[in-house]
Order: C-alpha cells, then structure tokens, then sequence
C-alpha cells in the first residue's frame, strides 16, 4: 500500500511516499510562494525515482491548514482532484500544525499568521490540548510559560524562538493512524481560521 | 510624518530613475505605499523600483490579478494593486507578501488598509501637474529610512 504525502502551509514544498506507512523517500525544501510551480514535478519526481505508477497510490496524506492562504491550498487541491477523480484513493486530512509536533513531548505548534498573530497548536501524543487558533504574539509567551516542559516546533525565528527538531513525515504517517479517511471529498476545504 | 520631501519629475524617465534611486535603500520586508490619480505614475513608479532592484522582467500593472511575485536574487517584488478590492472580502492572504521576505509596492493601499500595520511603510503620493509634470511627495516614519532622505536632500534639493 502506497501513501503520497503532501504539504505546503508553510515555506517550505513537502514530498513524501510511504510504502505499508514506511517512508520511503521525501522532498523538502524552501519554497516560499513557490510550491505551485514545482509542486507537481516533484510528485512526478519521486513517483519516477522509486519506480511508483501514479496509479498505485492508495492514500494521500496531506495538510488543510492553517497556513499560507495560496500554500495550504495547493497540496489540498492537488489532493482533493485525485480523490474526485478515483474514488479509491483515501484522502487523510492533517493539521498542520500538528505535523510540526516533537512527538515524544508536549509540544506547541507555531506558524506566523502575520499582523502579530500566530497560528498556534499544542499536542501531546494524539491528543490535542488546544486546539489550533490564532493568537497575538504578545500572548505566546504567556502561554508557554504556563507548561513546564513543553517542546516549541515550528518556523519560530519571528518570534525570537528557538524551534525544536520535527520529523513532520514520520509525524504524518503517525498521525494517519489515528484518523479516518475523508468521507466526502468534494466536501474537502482549507481550514483558514482567519475567517 | 517624521520625514518628507517634495520633489518635480518632469518625465517618465525622471520619475523610473527616482525610484531606481530609491530602491537601492529597501530591503527585505520594506513596504511602499503609492497613491495618486490614475494615471499618476504609480506603475511606472514600480518598474522603476524593479529596475533599481536589478529585475530585468517587464512590471506591468496588476489591476487585473492584484499581485503580481518577481522573485528575484537576493530580492523579491511583490507588486499589488488593490483597485479591485474595494469593498471586497480582503482574506486572500495579502498579508504573506506585504510582511513578507521581499519588497513590497501597493497601488490604491487605501482599500485594504486594514492589512497594513502603522509606521512601517514609505509612502508615495503622484500628482499630476500638467502633461508629463509630476509632483512626488515621499514621506515616512521608520527611522530606518533616515538616510534615503538625508541623500534625498542632497540629491534633489
Ligand atoms: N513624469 C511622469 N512620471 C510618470 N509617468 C509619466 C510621467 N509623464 C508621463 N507619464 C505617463 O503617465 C502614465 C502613468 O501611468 P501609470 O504608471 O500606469 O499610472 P498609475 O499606475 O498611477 O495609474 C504612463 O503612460 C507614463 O508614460
Ligand atoms: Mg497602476
């Protein structure tokens, strides 16, 4: 059983394929604003180079936001036409945030939302402890400070923080498990807590 | 506004050069606010703040897309033109690229003023005099474009 991951919330263009929830191989790098031009090359990409047909995807693993208002749709639309198009393929929808977690901790999820705003999560395990929002910046430290022990994850140099390491593919295939398929795909849309 | 400066651009030409000028004193995150008529030089304002920031692409106004990207090393514009937005729902995510890695110009900021923080901005307004006369005023409260009007000052005045 093959899985493709996808993201692209944040800054950075996200590839993954799994085999039976084993990665198999990834593409992550900085593209900013960027992932429509290579999104689907890079999926054509790392199907080719392990020797995948597209046909054989069974799943697709992808992120609905918050985030980038253009990225987190990229990665959901590309996902949401497969899943149109063949009935087959499972699509399981991820925060992404929570893809950020240090999963071996309480950790707390960061995006910057702009206007001094954050996108903010906090995950332990598999349960969500609060869930994603949006906060002022002012506030985050508060916030932190009323955990002890808490891992910060995330892009968090705005913030003058100090981000831990996160393994957001293995966290994606970790988080699959614990969720359902998307039950409507034509229902499929992008979570945008701005609004 | 802490700094401002009035200038005469007697051509399209003058008007590329000031900004080409101009561009050399932004950086990442630097936003520029243009306002004025139709027709005032808000666009060709940009191509010059392109040229100054070693863009070779031709700019063209973005009345129709309402952001145009011209990602570019070690720079990046990103042109808006919020004509279209009035009275418009303002949640497309403008946000990314005016708090953004790059520079950027917004023609007709007014219509989504709520995007756009205090004091953080270079603003730009172009009148029309007559024919190709332009009256530039250039004006700011960041300090850290204390020195774009000191040589300013030197350069024009
Ligand atoms: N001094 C000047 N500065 C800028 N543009 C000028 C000047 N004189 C004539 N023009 C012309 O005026 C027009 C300005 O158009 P444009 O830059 O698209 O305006 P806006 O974006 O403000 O609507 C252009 O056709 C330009 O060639
Ligand atoms: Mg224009």
């Amino acid at each position: 059983m093959y899985s493709l991951l996808l993201d692209s919330s944040n800054t950075k263009l996200a590839v993954g394929i799994a085999k039976d929830d084993i990665l198999l191989d990834k593409i992550y790098y900085d593209a900013w604003q960027r992932q429509s031009e290579f999104m689907i090359q890079e999926i054509n990409n790392i199907l080719n180079r392990n020797k995948i047909l597209p046909s054989q995807i069974n799943e697709i693993i992808v992120t609905d936001g918050p985030g980038s208002y253009t990225g987190v749709r990229i990665s959901l639309t590309i996902a949401k036409v497969v899943g149109v198009l063949n009935e087959n393929v499972k699509i399981y929808l991820l925060s992404s945030l929570e893809i950020l977690k240090d999963k071996n901790n309480l950790s707390i999820c960061l995006m910057n939302a702009r206007s001094n705003r954050s996108y903010v999560g906090i995950y332990k395990d598999n349960e969500v402890i609060l869930n994603d929002c949006v906060l002022e910046n002012q506030n985050i430290e508060k916030l932190i400070d009323k955990y002890t022990n808490i891992s910060i994850c995330g892009e968090t140099e705005y913030l003058g923080l100090k981000s831990c390491k996160y393994d957001i593919f293995n966290n994606m295939l970790d988080i699959k498990k614990h969720k359902d398929p998307v039950k409507d795909v034509l229902k499929i849309k992008a979570v945008y807590l701005k609004d | 506004m802490q700094f401002e400066i009035k200038l005469i651009s007697n051509s399209k030409l003058d008007t590329i050069n000031l900004a080409s000028y101009i561009a050399k004193f932004l950086s990442k995150g630097s936003l520029i606010l243009l306002t004025g008529d139709l027709g005032a030089g808000k666009t060709t304002f940009t191509q010059g703040i392109a040229k100054g920031l070693g863009i070779n692409e031709n700019v063209i106004s973005p009345t129709f897309n309402i952001l145009k990207c011209y990602f570019h090393d070690p720079i990046n514009l990103y042109h808006i033109d919020a004509y279209r937005l009035k009275d418009q729902d303002h949640n497309i995510g403008l946000e990314e690229f005016i708090e953004g890695d790059g520079v950027c110009v917004i023609e007709w900021p007014i219509y989504i003023k709520e995007l756009i923080q205090p004091n953080t901005y270079l603003k730009v307004n172009l009148e029309l005099i007559l024919g190709d006369k332009r009256k530039i005023t250039i004006s700011s409260n960041c300090l850290s474009y204390k020195n774009l009007f000191e040589e300013l000052n030197k350069k024009y005045v």
